[in-house]
C-alpha cells in the first residue's frame, strides 16, 4: 500500500480542492449524470447503518466500474503528544490482513479481480481507503473492507507492528530525510506549529513517536476511531442500489457499534512575530525561502481568496511574484504558492527555489513588496476571473474520473467530511463567485502580517563545510545546531 | 534550530492514547462469522468496452486520431511529434526539450506574455512535455472554448516567433533546473544508468532533460534547425478527445493545421546495443551520509511490437511489476529494506529497458542488491509458478478498460498509439497478446532477460555504507564515480 501521504506537493487533494465552476457551464448536458437541476451536481443518497455506518451511494449507470470509498474522519487532528505518526502506522496496519481475508491477500485479490487505484492515505484531518472495481466484484471489495474495518484487530500482533514501523520508518527517509528541502521544510512548519498542536508532526510523525506505539495504543485507536459511527463508505459507480444495499448490510451490519468520537477542537496556533528559520541544505543544490501564513481552515471566510490570490501570485506565466522572480529579475528557478487548506488552520505558502547564487534575504523583499503592492494596486477584474476560469476548467475535469485518489466519490467524501453535505460544489462556487478585489485586500490584511509568519532559508552546503560550520558553533558555544 | 516562537493558546491535551492501562482500551469484540471465511463469487461479468479512437489525414497528411466522450462538455487537445531527445545528439542533449517548450513562449500573431494570457482567458494552460521518442503539447477547455484552444495550439505549433530573449531567459531557467536536478538521487542515477547502458553516442544515451554543458552552447539557430528537421505534417499527430464531433473537428482541424507545409520527415529508428557480455556491472555514485541509496538495476530489452513484448510484459508482473509481486513483498514487506520496490518492461521505438529498483535504506543497500538480483536469477533460472501466471495475467488484462475514465487518459493512450505507429484497436490487440501467455513462453524469455550477469547497477548512496561490501559481490565489475559521473 503505497501510503501516500496527504500534504504539501501530493497534487490530488490540493487540485480537487481548487475546486470551481460556474452554473452555466453545464446548462444544456443533459444526458450526463451530474448535470440535471439546479444544484445538483453528483446525485447521491446518504442513510446509516443501524451501527452508525454512513453510506452514501452515487449510481452511474454509463460507467463499468465502481469506486469504493472508505474515511475515517480521523487524522493527525486527533494524535496526542508523544505519538504523532499513528493515524498513518494504523492505517498501514489496515493493510496486513484481517481474519477471514488473510495476510498479504488484499492487493492481491483486488489485483487478481482487475482493480485500480488500490491505495490508503492520511491526512491532517482523516484517513481514506480506497480501490476502483469492475462492477460485477463490488461483493468482493465490500468483503474486503468490512473484514478489516470489523474484524482487524483479531489478527494484528506485535510482529506486524514492528514490521509496519520499519515500513513507515522507510517511507519517513524517502519523503523527508532523503528528499531535497525535506528535513526544511519540516523544520519551518514545526517553528509555527507548536509542539503541542497535532499537526506539528506533519502526518508522518518523528521516528521515536513511531517507535513509542504501542499494541494497546493500537487497539484503543481502533476501538475510538474506527468505530462504524465515525466510518462513511461511499460507493460512486455502476451498481443496483437494491443490491448495494442489501450487501452493504450483509457485510457491515454486525460490526459492533461504538459511540461516535467527540469533535476534537483544538486552538488555532497563532504567531506573534516572525519565525525565521535558517536550513544548511546538504540535498537540495539550490537556495530556496520559504514563507507561510496562518489563514482560515477549507471553506471558511477567506479560504477561496487565499486560493485567487495564490493563483494571482504565480498561477500563471504573468503572475504578479512569478513574472518579477523569474523573468524581470531571474533570481528564481521556480515560485509556487498555494493555499494548503486543512480543518483546523489553512497555511498559504510562498515557495521560492533561488538561481544559484542568489540571496535569500534579497527574495524576501522582493516577495514582500509584490505583496505590499497589492494594497495599492489591487487585483483586477481580468487577474481574478482568469483565476476562476482556471479552476473552474480543473473542477469540472474533476468530475470525470468517478473515484480513485481524486474523483466523484472523494469529492463526495471531502465535502460530506467538512459539511455534512456531499453533493457540495454548487456551494463551493459560490464561494469562489463572491471573491471580489475588495474580499481578497481585506482577508490580506488580516491573516498576512509580515509580523507572524513562518520563514525558511534552505541554504545548500557540502557534508564538509557543514562540519566546519558545526565545529564553529561548539568553538563560539552557540546554542543552535545547524544541521 | 531553537525558535523564538511564542504561543499564545493554551493546548488541551485529551488522554485520547491511555499509556498502557488496558482497562481503557475502547476495543469491542465483533461477533464470530465463519461465513466470512468464503471469499464472495464474482457477479455476472459485463461486457467493458474499449474506447473507440478513429483516425484521419487532413489534406497536408497530418495525422488525426480522435476520440469521443460526452458525458461533459469537455475537450482535450494534444499534438504528438516524433522528435523526442532521440532525434538529438549527446553534444545537444536537451535540445529537443527546449523546443517544445519555446513554441509556447510567443507567435508571430501574440508576444509570449499575450500567449500567455490568451490562454488564461479560456481557463487553460498549455503543457509540454518530452521523452526519447517523442515531444508533445496538451491542453484541456470546457468544450465552449474548444475553438479557440485549437488556434492557439496551432499557432504555436506552425507559428513560434522564436524570440531570442526568451530563448536566452529558456536557457537560464534550463540550466538552473539542471543544477536542481542534482540535489535529486533518483535523477542523478538515472542519468548515469542511460549514459552507461547506452554509450554516450546512443540516441538514448542521454536525459531528456540535457546536460549543463551541451545546454550552455544552444543557440537560437540551434532551435529552428532542428525544428525545420523534425516538426510537420508527416511527423506530427494531433489528438482531440471528449465532447467532439467528427466532421466539425476535421473541419476546425482543417482549417487550422491542414495547410501546414513543413518537410520533416520521421527519423529513423535508434539502433540496439548489446547487454552486458562480460557480467554484472555496478556503478556506485557517493552521496556522503545520504540516509538511503537509490538503486537502479536494468539492462536494454526490446522495441516496442517485439513477439516478445507481452511475454515479458507478464513475467514482469510476476517479478516485480505490482505491489503484490516478488521483489516487493521481498524487499519491503518481508525484509524491510524499502518503502517500496518495483521493476517495469518498457520497449521504445529502439530498444527500450527492463529496469528494477528503489530507494533503500543506507545500511542495507547491497543486501537489497543481493536479494534482488536472486529473485531475478530465480526467475530466470525456473520461471513462474501457474498461481503467478494466472494472477499476472488477470492483474494486467481485466482493469485495462478503466484505464480510459478521462479525455486526458484518452489522449495519451491516443498519444502512444502515434508514436509508435499502432494500429486503432492496438488495446484489444494487447488484451489478447496477454490472454495468449503461457507458462512456457515466461520460462523461455526469462532465461535471458532476467539472467543477472547481463545487467547494469547503479547505486547511489552514502559510500561508507556500501563500498566493501560492494567489493564483495561475487562476478562484478564495480566502479566507482565522483557525483559528476566521471570514473574515480
Amino acid at each position: 500500500m503505497g501510503n501516500q501521504l496527504n500534504f504539501f506537493s501530493n497534487g490530488a487533494w490540493q487540485k480537487a480542492k481548487l475546486a470551481l465552476t460556474c452554473f452555466g457551464i453545464l446548462a444544456g448536458f443533459s444526458q450526463g449524470v451530474f448535470a440535471q437541476g439546479n444544484r445538483t451536481y453528483i446525485p447521491y443518497e446518504k442513510y446509516r447503518l443501524e451501527n452508525g455506518l454512513e453510506v452514501i451511494l452515487h449510481q452511474d449507470e454509463t460507467a463499468s466500474t465502481v469506486a469504493v470509498s472508505m474515511w475515517t474522519h480521523v487524522g493527525a487532528l486527533h494524535e496526542t503528544q508523544g505519538r504523532s505518526g499513528f493515524a498513518h502506522l494504523f492505517e498501514h496496519l489496515m493493510f496486513q490482513g484481517s481474519p477471514h481475508v488473510g495476510d498479504d491477500k488484499h492487493f492481491y485479490y483486488l489485483q487478481q479481480a482487475g482493480a485500480k487505484s488500490i491505495n490508503g492515505t492520511t491526512s491532517f484531518d482523516r484517513t481514506n481507503y480506497f480501490e476502483v472495481v469492475p462492477a460485477h466484484e463490488l461483493e468482493l471489495a465490500l468483503w474486503l473492507e468490512s473484514d478489516r474495518f470489523g474484524w482487524l484487530m483479531e489478527t494484528v500482533d506485535q510482529a506486524k507492528l514492528d514490521e509496519q514501523r520499519e515500513v513507515v520508518k522507510n517511507e519517513r527517509l524517502q519523503r523527508v530525510d532523503n528528499q531535497p528541502y525535506g528535513l526544511a521544510e519540516e523544520k519551518v512548519w514545526q517553528s509555527m506549529f507548536p509542539s503541542e498542536h497535532p499537526y506539528f508532526g506533519r502526518v508522518i510523525g518523528s521516528l521515536s513517536d513511531l517507535d513509542a506505539a504501542t499494541m494497546d495504543d493500537v487497539k484503543d485507536f481502533f476501538g475510538r476511531f474506527y468505530a462504524p459511527s465515525n466510518v462513511t463508505l461511499t460507493l460512486a459507480g455502476n451498481f443496483d442500489t437494491d443490491v448495494a444495499k442489501a450487501l452493504i448490510e450483509k457485510y457491515f451490519g454486525s460490526i459492533p457499534a461504538g459511540p461516535k468520537p467527540a469533535k476534537r477542537e483544538v486552538p488555532k496556533p497563532e504567531l506573534k512575530e516572525e519565525v525565521r528559520v535558517v536550513h544548511y541544505e546538504t540535498l537540495g543544490k539550490l537556495p530556496r525561502v520559504q514563507v507561510a501564513y496562518f489563514t482560515p481552515p477549507y471553506l471558511q471566510p477567506g479560504d477561496a481568496e487565499m486560493d485567487i490570490l495564490a493563483h494571482i501570485l504565480a498561477g500563471t506565466k504573468t503572475g504578479r511574484l512569478r513574472k518579477h522572480l523569474m523573468e524581470l529579475e531571474e533570481r528564481a528557478q521556480s515560485v509556487q504558492v498555494y493555499q494548503y487548506s486543512m480543518q483546523n488552520v489553512s497555511v498559504f505558502t510562498i515557495d521560492v527555489t533561488l538561481r544559484a547564487g542568489e540571496s535569500p534575504e534579497q527574495v524576501l523583499s522582493v516577495i514582500d513588496s509584490r505583496l505590499g503592492e497589492l494594497y495599492d494596486l489591487p487585483p483586477e477584474e481580468t487577474e481574478i476571473a482568469r483565476a476562476v476560469a482556471s479552476i473552474e476548467t480543473d473542477k469540472v475535469f474533476g468530475l470525470q474520473a468517478l473515484g480513485g485518489y481524486g474523483g466523484r466519490a472523494e469529492q463526495l467524501q471531502r465535502f460530506n467530511h467538512h459539511t455534512g453535505e456531499p453533493d457540495g460544489l454548487a456551494a463551493d462556487l459560490e464561494r469562489y463567485r463572491n471573491v471580489s478585489s475588495e474580499s481578497i485586500i481585506q482577508m490580506m490584511e488580516i491573516y498576512l502580517s509580515p509580523k507572524s509568519r513562518g520563514v525558511l532559508f534552505a541554504i545548500p552546503k557540502s557534508a564538509e563545510d557543514l562540519n566546519e560550520i558545526k565545529a564553529g558553533f561548539k568553538k563560539s558555544n552557540a546554542a543552535e545546531d545547524p544541521q | 534550530m531553537k525558535n523564538s516562537i511564542l504561543v499564545t493558546a493554551v493546548f488541551i491535551s485529551l488522554s485520547l492514547f491511555s499509556g498502557c492501562a488496558s482497562n481503557k482500551i475502547a476495543y469491542r469484540k465483533p461477533p464470530k462469522e465463519d461465513w466470512r471465511l468464503q471469499k464472495p463469487a464474482a457477479g455476472p461479468v459485463a461486457d467493458a468496452a474499449l474506447p473507440q479512437f478513429e483516425t484521419h489525414r487532413l489534406s497536408n497528411g497530418m495525422q488525426v486520431i480522435l476520440a469521443k466522450e460526452n458525458r461533459l462538455p469537455i475537450v482535450a487537445v494534444e499534438v504528438y511529434v516524433k522528435a523526442g531527445s532521440s532525434s538529438e545528439s549527446y553534444k545537444q542533449a536537451g535540445l529537443a526539450s527546449m523546443l517544445v517548450d519555446m513554441l509556447t513562449k510567443g507567435t508571430k500573431r501574440y508576444n509570449a506574455d499575450e500567449f500567455s494570457e490568451r490562454l488564461a482567458d479560456i481557463g487553460t494552460s498549455i503543457s509540454t512535455d518530452c521523452d526519447q521518442d517523442s515531444a508533445s503539447l496538451g491542453l484541456g477547455v470546457l468544450a465552449q472554448h474548444t475553438r479557440p484552444a485549437l488556434e492557439l495550439m496551432a499557432d504555436a505549433l506552425q507559428h513560434a516567433s522564436f524570440d531570442r530573449e526568451e530563448f536566452e531567459r529558456l536557457k537560464r531557467l534550463r540550466l538552473a533546473s539542471l543544477k536542481k536536478r542534482q540535489g535529486n538521487p533518483s535523477a542523478v542515477g538515472k542519468d548515469v544508468f542511460y549514459e552507461r547502458l547506452y554509450g554516450t553516442d546512443h540516441p538514448y544515451g542521454h536525459a531528456v532533460t540535457g546536460t549543463i554543458a551541451a545546454v550552455e552552447k544552444l543557440n537560437v539557430r540551434d532551435l529552428k534547425s532542428f525544428y525545420r528537421a523534425n516538426y510537420g505534417p508527416k511527423t506530427a499527430t494531433v489528438v482531440v478527445t471528449g465532447d467532439i464531433q467528427t466532421e466539425n473537428m476535421l473541419e476546425q482541424l482543417e482549417k487550422t493545421l491542414g495547410k501546414w507545409k513543413a518537410k520533416a520527415q520521421p527519423r529513423a529508428t535508434p539502433d540496439d546495443v548489446p547487454a552486458n557480455e562480460e557480467g554484472l556491472q555496478v556503478y556506485v555514485v557517493p552521496r556522503p551520509k545520504a540516509p538511503q541509496s537509490f538503486m537502479l538495476i536494468g539492462r536494454p530489452l526490446i522495441r516496442k511490437g517485439d513477439p516478445d513484448e507481452y511475454k515479458l510484459k507478464v513475467m514482469n508482473a510476476a517479478f516485480g511489476g505490482l505491489f503484490s509481486s516478488r521483489l516487493n513483498m521481498k524487499l519491503r514487506e518481508e525484509l524491510q529494506y524499502t518503502y517500496g520496490a518495483r521493476s517495469s518492461v518498457s520497449p521504445l521505438r529502439g530498444q527500450g529497458v527492463l529496469v528494477a529498483g528503489g530507494m533503500i535504506k543506507g545500511e542495507f543497500t547491497v543486501e537489497a542488491l543481493r536479494e534482488a538480483l536472486s529473485i531475478m536469477t530465480d526467475i530466470s533460472e525456473k520461471g513462474i509458478t501457474e498461481t503467478e501466471l494466472t494472477f499476472a495475467k488477470d492483474a494486467l488484462i481485466k482493469p485495462l478498460p478503466s484505464y480510459f475514465e478521462t479525455v486526458e487518459a484518452l489522449a495519451s493512450a491516443a498519444g502512444t498509439l502515434a508514436t509508435y505507429d499502432l494500429p486503432m484497436n492496438q488495446y484489444e490487440l494487447v488484451m489478447k497478446q496477454i490472454r495468449d501467455v503461457e507458462n512456457q513462453h515466461v520460462s523461455l524469455v526469462a532465461k535471458d532477460a532476467l539472467m543477472t550477469s547481463r545487467y547494469t547497477v547503479v547505486l547511489v548512496g552514502d559510500p561508507e555504507l556500501i563500498s566493501e561490501k560492494v567489493k564483495a559481490l561475487e562476478g562484478a565489475r564495480v566502479v566507482f564515480l565522483d557525483e559528476n559521473g566521471q570514473e574515480l
